[in-house]
């Protein structure tokens, strides 16, 4: 699902309250939800709705979204509200840049948040980029104490699957949405905060302290419960024994996760286990790289470098054959020489467009 | 719609895998995210209106098949950035006006109150229009101080910018650094 149909999934809901009272309205129901505050006519809010999706599928600019909005509400007979504290640039008129542009950028901005979430905690994704950092993306005049933010909440959620000393955690820590000030686990995670996230690699997450070899399978559990509209916050991310619960594994993701680690990983209903093949005195038992058909060992005596295996591995596929391989340290750098010949990207080509 | 897309596919010599692809596909958008994030604000020194930094927020990686997986940008204009164009007036509209003061960069004429493009001026319009005789271009000024705030022109042709995307080289690097990561 992509950031718009998200936006364009929430329920119309009219109401009377202010942002205030919106705030206290729990955040599950609220993400699930397209309003803004003090406005009850559903016509205006569809309107809005739709150009923010707009925006966030790139169909429509902010200014031309604006002037929807405003269409929209001078179709519904609005006024601007006199008072002075209300008037034209008042956060209160809804026909304001002000108050529209928060109206926009606070939905395109958490869908985005949501979609690039969901993105980054699929089963390919959460094995590359276990974790995240949180970073400033804005700069701000008057930034908020993030430092202080993060220890608060680190203290809140005893630092589950999150570090002390840097802004880094599991993608999966109840840190993020305790973080946040609209109880989701992905940015924003205030108005106009100017930080986001940034994914950072197993290793490196290794390196932190947050993933380990061995240990207790102690799993990490969300305080906001299993919604829909939050899945990674309410599951249970890797822990000391490289497991993961992985939201949303249909069939075919579980058996693509089973065909390329083979014994590496294990996966019993949504848990996947996979075990470090490459550490120090791992078990050095025979590890299966897939591929088509018949099975071509490569004992140690017939190569003895990365070099040489990778030279072999053209001649193993042309007679449809399985690699075996008998050491860890040797299929890493395989795998690096096979992955340098085998991504092809492909970008859009040169050619003239007219808007 | 103006998407740009980037393709990962694995061939040859890994199998086709989805978890793979979506390994080298996040990797990239990791790489695109940093290199927009990185893209300096609008060469005429107006307020940045954060362009880039929400054309970075737009990156995503559509769900993949097989071994292949893809990067989207899902910010307008970026395409046209990227592959070059010529754009010109939608909906019947006669010129296209580009900001020529800060007050109204990322602001459309159509947002000033009482402008409606095609209208007759009238007593309550904020902007009027200026366009000299045998000139290809005009203006739209305001009304009271006789600031000029828009140029107006038939088209505008855009250079295609390659820069916008990381060149393929880092890109091909930031898919073996996804798919190294998943296999660490």
């Amino acid at each position: 699902m992509t950031a718009a149909d998200k936006i364009l999934q929430k329920a119309l809901v009219g109401s009377g309250m202010d942002s205030r009272q919106w705030s206290a309205v729990q955040a599950g129901l609220r993400d699930r939800a397209f309003f803004s505050a003090t406005v009850e006519d559903v016509r205006v809010l569809g309107a809005f709705r739709t150009a923010c999706a707009r925006v966030a599928a790139g169909e429509m600019d902010a200014s031309s979204a604006r002037i929807a909005m405003r269409d929209a509400l001078t179709a519904a007979g609005y006024h601007p509200p006199d008072a002075e504290d209300q008037g034209p640039g008042g956060i209160r008129n809804l026909m304001s840049q002000r108050r529209l542009d928060l109206i926009i950028k606070t939905n395109v901005e958490q869908a985005r948040g949501w979609a690039q979430h969901m993105e980054g905690t699929t089963p390919g994704a959460l094995l590359a980029y276990p974790a995240q950092r949180l970073v400033r993306v804005r700069q701000r005049r008057m930034p908020r104490d993030w430092t202080a933010r993060w220890k608060e909440a680190g203290d809140a959620v005893g630092w589950q699957g999150a570090c002390r000393d840097e802004p880094v955690a599991l993608k999966l820590s109840p840190i993020w949405a305790e973080l946040s000030r609209f109880g989701t686990p992905y940015p924003p995670f205030d108005f106009n905060s100017g930080m986001g996230v940034e994914d950072v690699g197993k290793r490196k997450a290794r390196e932190l302290g947050l993933l380990e070899d061995g240990g207790s399978g102690e799993r990490i559990d969300s305080p906001n419960g299993g919604s829909e509209a939050q899945p990674p916050s309410v599951v249970h991310p890797f822990n000391a024994n490289l497991q993961a619960t992985v939201p949303n594994m249909g069939e075919p993701e579980r058996q693509h996760l089973k065909r390329v680690f083979g014994d590496q990983a294990s996966i019993e209903g949504d848990v996947v286990k996979w075990r470090n093949l490459f550490a120090e005195g791992a078990p050095t038992e025979p590890v299966r790289l897939p591929a088509p058909s018949a099975t071509v060992t490569v004992p140690p005596a017939a190569a003895s470098s990365a070099g040489d295996y990778a030279a072999l591995i053209p001649a193993l596929l042309r007679e449809g054959g399985v690699i075996e391989v008998l050491d860890g340290t040797v299929l890493k750098a395989v795998v690096s020489d096979a992955v340098l010949q085998a991504v092809r990207i492909e970008t859009p080509k040169k050619g003239k467009r007219e808007k | 719609m103006l998407r740009l897309t980037v393709k990962v596919t694995l061939a040859d010599l890994l199998p086709p895998d989805a978890v793979l692809a979506q390994a080298g596909a996040r990797g990239i958008s990791n790489a695109i995210v940093r290199h927009l994030r990185r893209k300096p604000a609008n060469r005429r020194g107006f307020p940045s209106s954060g362009y880039w930094a929400d054309a970075a927020d737009s990156v995503s990686v559509l769900p993949s098949s097989g071994g292949v997986a893809a990067v989207e940008i899902a910010k307008e204009g970026v395409a046209l950035h990227y592959e070059g164009g010529t754009v010109r007036p939608n909906d019947g509209g006669k010129a296209l006006a580009i900001p020529l003061d800060a007050s109204v960069y990322g602001k459309k004429p159509r947002e000033w109150s009482g402008f409606r493009r095609g209208d007759e001026p009238g007593d309550d319009d904020v902007l009027s229009v200026f366009w000299p005789k045998n000139s290809p271009h005009g203006f739209l000024k305001e009304r009271d101080t006789g600031n000029l705030l828009y140029l107006l022109v038939p088209s505008v042709t855009i250079r295609a910018d390659r820069t916008v995307l990381p060149d393929e080289g880092e890109l091909m690097d930031a898919a073996q650094d996804g798919i190294m990561e998943a296999v660490a």
